[in-house]
């Protein structure tokens, strides 16, 4: 049986890297005593998989792993028994059963929701800001060098203002393997453009992650 | 968390070491308790969080509803810079709240490399680092295998805490409640804590140039002699039910169960065997329900069996045949730190690790018979060859031998005889393993510890430490040997500092102001700040005599200091003392000094 469960990241844990997050939430698996499955060979691994791994100090309130169990257990008990043993700023939100035949989440991944916070450190970084919003191309340079355009990536852009002396945007962006936004690039998109105005690194929340669904539609995926 | 806090943390390496929260971590008001503890240990996060006596000491502290305990470690130097930068204290992860705000800050001292980080986090933490310049609270006490020669860290640390910390917890933390209540003065309360049994307060004795060294002298209203404290009966005595479980692996992540303390197989260089004497078990019966408490309360799965010397356990077959199968249906495995030299171990590994060989380690420390006999390591070739034969017949093929240079009365032979060794083990290797084996060999400088037969010895000199390395490394060339030992600095410094007097802590300072830090980490040790004092120190490398008065005589293990006399004698003869466990007194004192007794459970299975 593979089983699908959707979980929390925040506060502290937002400093978890994915191993460690991964770890963390086998110690609970097994605190929960949830019969999952181990591979065959030397060193037998459990068949657990998450879909677009968050960097370190992002937040997020959907993360999604799947799990293969050795037996049928009912989701809604994994819920109960596994949500008293993680974390509570890991706490799970739902369970559910997904098919075997369906594609990891890793292959399903097609956007993500997130809120995007900087802090702004000097005057007038709102005229560069409507600058840029203008333009049709938000160009950088990729982890490699190569040019690319970060607007073509966006599917919901919103600017937030300013609060607090934080900058925000609430984005819609597509993600995956192919097409992917990364929070970093655009918050270093934002810095330059705003000639160090507003810093980096920024926090990231992100919220929701969604698959095409069979109309082609992006449908989150909560709640199976 | 706000975006300040978020922001510090984002700039260092590893946040995850410095927030706390951890599954089982205990989380009371400090402000509330009637005595606050916090819990210090000089290296990072990952490297504390594996020791066995944090576990227990936090575990125990926090058991008792009005005492908290709360954990400290030493921050990497990008959060040091941090904290430094931004005006800011070390803190505990539990309530993030300055050591200084605490009534004892304590100190576990493992190794004596780790002395500056202990300054540092006094600094950082918002408490002057001499304990002549400290008002009121918090107490600076420390505890550990160290404290067996306290007086390097003497004018720094306000109470020692000799032997097993857990047996005077209780009675500290009451006296440091009533000093609370009643208001007094710090002096009449570390005079008061002075009358502990077990607590060394070294403000309380003054010193005394006597030859080589300073050694203190007892005031009026102190002890003469501190005689070690500990557990009389480890089958009873408190075993924590739950471990705080690291987000991030730390170097030992796992289930620990301490099967045993002490070994008196009586190696006589190692400080261990002489200071945690005697003897004491755990049953199989009471570390079943240890682990079956720990394993669901934590989620590990790996079991470990911890003790100075785990296959002496009397029961030590039940024990690894339990272990391996109860839990392998739950993918929990099992591991055994240290193996004794002989086909039975090698057979007690083999059902541990029944599909993935990785590799074997043994200890034979000396290359030749001769000297062997000398450390009283009681394994002979034979031993040796049977252990590694058995190894590579079941399909390993990767070894690795531990060997000292700079044994009392070594010789070139002695040297030599290390690469023979190596040598006949890759030979045999090559007949009976089912792959090329690999072998390596680490090599380790002897550096002599107090409370041991060897506490008179000489150290080597840093040129004798190279001639003698790049002896082994000329006869042990090719592929099949991987040889390591460590810099001979390092060594001299950790020997000095493992010897030195209560003036040693100037020079423990001056280093740490220079910016000595984690000294036992190789890429971070310095020698150019601790120049002055690795240049002199002749001493270090010539035999003390037997009559020169020592800094930790006063510090009393429980073993006679004319049974280490004895035994050093015997070592000049090459002459062998058997393990006690097996019924015969050597007279070594401990049993009769600590009123203790030997707590083996199916009797010895110790081979003559």
């Amino acid at each position: 049986m593979r089983i699908r469960v959707k979980h929390l990241k925040l506060g502290k844990l937002v400093f978890l890297s994915q191993l460690d997050m991964v770890n963390t939430i086998l110690n609970a698996l097994r605190r929960a005593k949830i019969p999952f499955a181990l591979s065959e060979g030397f060193s037998p691994k459990p068949k657990i998989s998450y879909g677009l791994p968050l960097p370190v100090g992002a937040g997020s309130l959907g993360e999604y792993f799947d799990l293969i169990l050795e037996k049928r257990v009912e989701p809604q008990k994994i819920k109960k028994s596994l949500g008293k043993q993680v974390p509570e700023l890991l706490g799970i939100q739902d369970v559910w059963e997904v098919s075997l035949q369906e594609p990891s989440i890793q292959a399903q991944v097609s956007a993500a929701d997130y809120y995007l916070w900087q802090k702004v450190s000097g005057q007038d970084f709102e005229v560069y800001l409507k600058d840029f919003f203008s333009k049709d191309r938000w160009e950088y340079k990729d982890r490699k060098g190569r040019e690319k355009d970060i607007k073509k990536f966006l599917i919901n852009f919103d600017y937030l203002g300013i609060k607090q002396g934080l900058t925000g945007f609430k984005i819609k962006a597509m993600a995956g393997s192919e097409n992917n936004f990364r929070p970093s690039d655009f918050f270093e998109i934002i810095k330059k453009t705003t000639q160090g105005r507003i810093e980096t690194p920024g926090r990231i929340l992100r919220c929701e992650l969604y698959h095409r669904g069979e109309n082609g539609s992006l449908t989150p995926f909560s709640g199976g | 968390m706000n975006w300040e806090k978020w922001q510090d943390l984002m700039e260092v390496e590893r946040p995850i070491r410095y927030v706390g929260g951890e599954w089982n971590q205990i989380k009371k008001d400090p402000e509330k308790a009637k005595v606050s503890w916090a819990l210090s240990f000089p290296d990072v996060y990952e490297v504390g969080m594996s020791h066995l006596g944090l576990k227990i000491l936090y575990h125990l502290i926090n058991s008792h509803p009005d005492y908290v305990a709360e954990r400290a470690f030493a921050p990497w130097g990008d959060r040091e810079q941090q904290l430094r930068k931004k005006g800011r204290l070390l803190h505990t992860l539990e309530s993030d709240r300055p050591l200084k705000d605490f009534d004892i800050v304590g100190f576990s001292l493992q190794y004596e490399l780790s002395y500056t980080n202990v300054l540092n986090m006094l600094d950082l933490g918002g408490i002057p680092i001499f304990a002549e310049e400290r008002t009121g609270f918090p107490l600076i006490v420390a505890g550990g295998p160290n404290v067996f020669n306290p007086e390097p860290l003497g004018e720094f640390i306000d109470c020692f805490f000799i032997g097993e910390s857990e047996e005077m917890i209780e009675a500290f933390s009451r006296e440091v409640f009533r000093a609370k209540e009643e208001n007094w003065e710090r002096d009449k309360l570390l005079e008061a804590l002075g009358k502990i049994p077990g607590i060394y307060v070294p403000g309380l004795y003054s010193i005394e140039k006597k030859g080589i060294f300073s050694c203190p002298v007892a005031g009026l209203n102190a002890p003469p002699k501190i005689e070690k404290q500990m557990v009389r009966n480890l089958e009873e005595s408190y075993f924590p039910e739950k471990f705080v479980v690291p987000f991030t692996p730390a170097i030992h992540d796992r289930v620990t169960l301490e099967i045993a303390r002490g070994c008196t197989r009586g190696c006589r260089f190692c400080q261990a065997g002489m200071i945690y004497r005697p003897v004491r078990e755990r049953s199989l019966e009471k570390l079943k329900k240890q682990a079956d408490k720990l394993l669901s309360a934590t989620g590990y799965n790996e079991i470990s069996l911890l003790s100075l010397s785990t296959t002496d356990h009397s029961q030590i077959a039940p024990l690894v045949n339990y272990f391996s199968k109860e839990y392998s249906g739950l993918g929990v495995s099992l591991s055994l730190p240290s193996l004794r030299i002989d086909a039975f171990s090698v057979g007690l590994a083999q059902e541990v690790q029944r599909v993935k060989k990785t590799g074997l380690t043994f200890a034979p420390e000396a290359g030749t018979q001769r000297l062997r006999n000398v450390i009283n390591k009681g394994v002979s070739q034979d031993d040796l060859f049977e252990a590694v034969g058995a190894a590579f017949r079941s399909g390993w093929t990767n070894i690795k031998l531990y060997f000292m240079i700079g044994l009392p009365t070594e010789k070139e032979e002695d040297v030599k005889g290390i690469a023979d060794l190596a040598r006949q083990v890759w030979e045999l290797g090559k007949e009976y393993a089912p792959r090329r084996p690999q072998i390596t060999v680490s090599i380790a400088t002897f550096v002599p510890k107090p409370h041991t037969p060897f506490q008179w010895d000489a150290l080597l000199s840093l040129p004798q430490i190279e001639e003698r390395q790049k002896m082994l490394k000329n006869l042990l060339r090719g592929k099949q040997f991987n040889l390591n030992w460590h810099g001979g600095e390092s060594t001299k410094l950790e020997a000095l500092l493992a010897r030195g007097d209560r003036k040693m802590g100037r020079e423990i300072f001056k280093a740490w102001e220079k910016g000595a830090r984690f000294d036992g980490w190789s890429e971070e040790f310095k020698p150019e700040l601790w120049a002055g004092l690795l240049e002199n120190n002749d001493w270090i490398h010539k035999p003390l005599s037997t009559e020169e008065e020592l800094p930790w005589d006063h510090i009393f293990s429980g073993v006679e200091k004319s049974f280490l006399e004895k035994e050093r004698q015997k070592s000049r003869e090459a002459e062998e003392t058997l393990d006690c466990r097996k019924g015969v007194c050597h007279g070594c004192g401990c049993c009769g000094n600590l009123k203790a007794v030997i707590e083996v459970f199916g009797g010895s299975n110790i081979e003559d």
